[in-house]
């Protein structure tokens, strides 16, 4: 929001006007606006009905919040850029360490096991690394 | 994500009304009138 307010004269010239829509209440944006100097437009959808109509609703949030998201309407109302921000796909931190300590087995500080190539202390790290992560989204 | 639908490029996206933050209705029909609108999603304050 702060860089849009950055760039907002940019977006001006070049032939865009900018306006941001969250859950909060009008008196909200309000303050933000003052906040953050935000020279554009903000919106308040308290009920969700644009929210969930451009199904951007985060639901699991705050009762409900607006995913991140951004795009571009041209003048005659057609979509020219839509971009919604996905759910974070990070490898599980446990998960990693688990795959750490089994590329560790074959390090000289951790001298392997007799008769074992490395590369299949790298496919046994790379099944434990798999079976783990398997295992985490399991107990969920 | 609980919606199915997302709204994709090339469609024409849907209208709406909304309270600015003097508590003025703003038609997305009207921001576009003049010039193409970037419109972001935000999370909020709350």
């Amino acid at each position: 929001m702060a860089d849009y307010a950055k760039l907002y004269n940019d977006f001006r010239a070049a032939g865009a006007e900018v306006a941001a829509i969250s859950v909060d209440p009008p008196d909200r944006s309000a303050g933000l606006r003052k906040d953050l100097a935000i020279p554009f437009t903000l919106l308040s959808d308290s009920d969700r009905a644009t929210i969930i109509e451009w199904g951007v609703l985060n639901a699991a949030e705050k009762g409900g919040i607006a995913t991140p998201s951004t795009f571009l309407i041209d003048r005659e109302r057609k979509v020219r850029f839509a971009k919604v921000e996905e759910m974070m796909m990070r490898v599980e931190p446990r998960a990693m360490l688990e795959f750490v300590k089994g590329l560790g087995n074959g390090t000289p500080n951790n001298p392997r096991p007799r008769g074992v190539s490395p590369a299949t202390m790298f496919l046994r790290a790379m099944a434990n690394g798999f079976r783990y992560g398997v295992n985490v989204k399991r107990n969920r | 994500m609980d919606e199915a639908h997302q709204i994709i490029v090339g469609e024409t996206a849907p209208d709406f009304s909304l309270p600015d933050s003097t508590g003025t209705p703003r038609r997305l029909s009207e921001l576009t009138k003049h010039s193409m609108c970037v419109l972001i999603f935000y999370r909020g304050h709350w």
